[in-house]
């Protein structure tokens, strides 16, 4: 069968065989959602792309020692946010106003008014995500960006389901009491206009 | 549905829902085996700085010692005798009219016409 019809664990039993392109095509397969949780979690595209190359350099070296007792994707999983941890913030955004008027011009909608108290919104939610303590963004992150259930996010988190719950809960309660207040300011201006 | 599943409001879970959306990567990012070789030490690039000071150094050490004394002597042709007697302890007879260049280095005398 040819290394682009396989999936699963046909895919990686050629990455483990060394037939060519079959690393290729799990790079690609995965990329986005490695992509994704490095970018949500960073919030730096560009530390981002290096937290991406540095998990699938990862995990072909250690390909060999995957023995399947878990899901290839949880294992991958937790090699994101392994790498997502040990990555220090090596650079500051220094352009997020240039990122915020991007999204802007991305999502246009009904009104002038809408986008800028959406851009805000954004923003404020972005800062508070960023400031969350790592374990918490990671859940939150997981949670969101992946959809995973409670169980997978223990699994790749390595702890119980009730931790991974009892975090979105602190999470979920530290991101209202800050962004409630903003979002009825949001509403009364709604209403004004 | 376990104790711990909690729910957030809606407002919050549908910013949540759109601020931590998956992402596509961009077409920047390539596949890759190994990671980045490591990059040059940057010692050696100041070597070719280091080499031009060294020998500059060197240079003007030799010339300020060796050419200085030649041009002294030169310039003092008429006290030669005296000058090749104090330093080198020889006894030279040289015309006073002759003009000549004369080099003191250590233990050897040179006297070119």
């Amino acid at each position: 069968m040819p290394v682009l019809e396989e999936t699963g664990e046909e895919l990686i039993e050629a990455c483990r065989r060394g037939e060519p392109g079959a690393l290729h095509v799990l790079f690609e397969t995965h990329k986005d959602r490695v992509y994704s949780i490095a970018l949500r979690y960073c919030g730096d595209a560009a530390l981002a792309q290096d937290i991406t190359q540095d998990t699938f350099i990862k995990l072909f070296s250690t390909l060999s020692g995957f023995r399947g007792d878990s899901k290839f994707e949880s294992w991958l999983y937790r090699l994101v946010v392994n790498s997502c941890f040990d990555h220090k913030r090596k650079s500051r955004r220094l352009v997020p106003l240039f990122d915020r008027f991007r999204s802007l011009l991305r999502a246009p909608s009904a009104s002038a008014l809408e986008d800028v108290m959406r851009t805000e919104m954004s923003g404020r939610l972005r800062a508070a995500i960023a400031a969350l303590p790592p374990d918490q963004r990671m859940v939150i992150v997981l949670r969101y960006t992946q959809n995973l259930a409670y169980d997978e996010i223990a699994e790749i988190m390595g702890c119980s389901a009730g931790t991974v719950g009892s975090r979105l809960n602190r999470v979920h309660k530290r991101l209202e009491a800050r962004l409630k207040p903003h979002t009825q300011t949001r509403t009364r201006g709604n209403d004004r206009a | 549905m376990p104790d711990f599943v909690n729910n957030p409001p809606d407002w919050l879970e549908r910013e949540l829902s759109r601020e931590l959306a998956p992402a596509l990567a961009p077409d920047s990012l390539h596949f890759r085996r190994k990671p980045d070789p490591a990059p040059r030490h940057n010692g050696w690039i100041l070597a070719p700085v280091f080499a031009v000071v060294f020998f500059a150094t060197v240079a003007g050490t030799v010339w300020k010692t060796g050419w200085q004394t030649t041009q002294s002597l030169r310039a003092e042709t008429a006290n030669v005798e005296t000058i090749t007697a104090e330093r080198s302890r020889i006894s030279l007879a040289v015309a006073s009219h002759q003009t000549c260049m004369l080099c003191h280095r250590g233990a050897e005398l040179l006297i070119t016409p």
